[in-house]
């Protein structure tokens, strides 16, 4: 992981903030889907 | 008859150290707050100095190897000398400069214990926490962060972290049942993690708030050394294990930052080789793309860094950034060439100097949570 700050770079960052966005994006609407099936 | 069964015990810690006099105490110290001596295990590979009369004062399992075998080698002696696949659930290698948070054990043995009605986890890595003293350790400390809360978090989702770092991955014995750690690259431990992906040993996961302090070079010759140590290891592990063509996830995660990291080191030796030309001829041409930079990368990701860290003062070394950010570029297509081209520039690696932590705490803020 030594070369994370490297210029010019971008691609990795975008893909994993990517990655991260549509995980809790995911966890978000799930907890609150699951909340609601709880009431 | 009554059958005896003996119940395994939690955690191993196993520390391999190599004249490391200076900082093995506080080390220990730190574990005994989470284990009894007991517990712990040193494995001397051909120290010189002090290091085996300081461990023997505050553990009785201290293995002493004469002359020097290697880390990889010294860790899997120690593990089969002492036993230890057989008498543990976990196993923790810590570097001798490192100092595990309290909290480490029981963030970490949580990720286990939700794992067993999911997915199998065969080990967690702890976040890798930076002592920031001068401008080369905070350029570290803003790496780590970014490294760990983007870039790790996101392969721990992806099951494609591609290194268990030294100092803060705890396994399940029984990875070491089923292969000992490799020798014969100069990261054993991403080797070691390329293995149990390979092997499909079970899922890594990444804890931020399970986390270990460690010690960074602080000088530049120091810190270029290393990173080409690490990436000449990253370049070994790709040959030694053909990737990116195994058809896993981390084949693509590898091919990814491998790549990138490629196309950085060109672009880096043009920038730098036509700079001379362009501040000449048009200097202003310069400003937009660092203004893109320093928007859209420098500034967010520092926020990020010093918001974790509680450390606003990273920002004053936003100029020197730049330099080590274009040095470790450069470090990176070196070390391909050399592995991978076989052009070597001639580089070798040396032992990070140490410094006494104890001393340090009192000034900065190095051990406090962040």
């Amino acid at each position: 992981m030594g070369n994370s700050l490297a210029p010019f770079s971008g691609f990795s960052l975008t893909y994993h903030l990517l990655v991260l966005l549509v995980v809790n994006v995911y966890k978000f609407v799930f907890n609150k889907y699951k909340i609601e099936d709880g009431k | 008859m009554r059958r005896i069964i003996k119940k395994k015990k939690s955690v191993a810690f196993i520390i391999p150290a190599h004249n490391e006099q200076t900082v093995i105490e506080l080390t220990i110290n730190s574990l005994l707050a989470l284990v009894p001596p007991a517990d712990i295990y040193v494995v001397s590979d051909g120290s010189t100095d002090q290091t085996v009369t300081v461990a023997k004062k505050l553990t009785p399992n201290v293995l002493d190897l004469n002359p020097n075998v290697g880390k990889a080698s010294a860790l899997n002696s120690v593990i089969q000398h002492f036993n230890l696949t057989k008498n543990y659930s976990y196993i923790m290698p810590v570097d001798a400069d490192s100092k595990v948070d309290k909290d480490f054990l029981s963030c970490a043995l949580q990720e286990f214990e939700q794992s067993n009605n999911s997915e199998y986890l065969c080990a967690v890595v702890g976040k890798v926490v930076g002592t920031n003293v001068n401008w080369i350790t905070a350029y570290r400390v803003w790496e780590y962060e970014v490294a760990q809360t983007i870039h790790k978090s996101a392969q721990s989702h992806l099951n494609s972290i591609i290194v268990c770092p030294g100092p803060s991955t705890i396994y399940r014995a029984s990875v070491f049942k089923h292969l000992k750690i490799p020798t014969g690259t100069l990261t054993e431990d991403m080797d070691l993690t390329f293995l149990i992906h390979r092997q499909k040993l079970g899922k890594i996961k990444y804890c931020s708030k399970a986390m270990v302090f460690t010690q960074d070079p602080k000088s530049l010759r120091d810190f270029l050394r290393q990173i080409d140590r690490w990436h000449t290891g990253f370049w070994q592990c790709i040959k030694r294990h053909n990737l990116p063509w195994g058809g896993q996830r981390l084949d693509t995660e590898v091919a990814l930052l491998a790549v990138e990291g490629l196309y950085n080191g060109a672009l880096t030796s043009a920038f730098l080789i036509l700079l001379p030309f362009v501040l000449i001829t048009n200097s202003k041409i310069l400003l937009w793309p660092l203004t893109f930079d320093l928007i859209f990368f420098v500034f967010p990701t520092l926020i990020l860094a010093a918001k974790n860290r509680n450390d606003w003062g990273l920002f004053r070394h936003i100029i020197s950034f730049y330099a080590v950010r274009f040095l470790t570029s450069l470090v990176f297509l070196k070390s391909f060439l050399k592995v991978v081209i076989g052009f070597d520039l001639g580089m070798g690696w040396n032992k990070v100097k140490r410094y006494d932590l104890g001393l340090i705490t009192g000034k900065e803020k190095i051990w406090a949570t962040p």
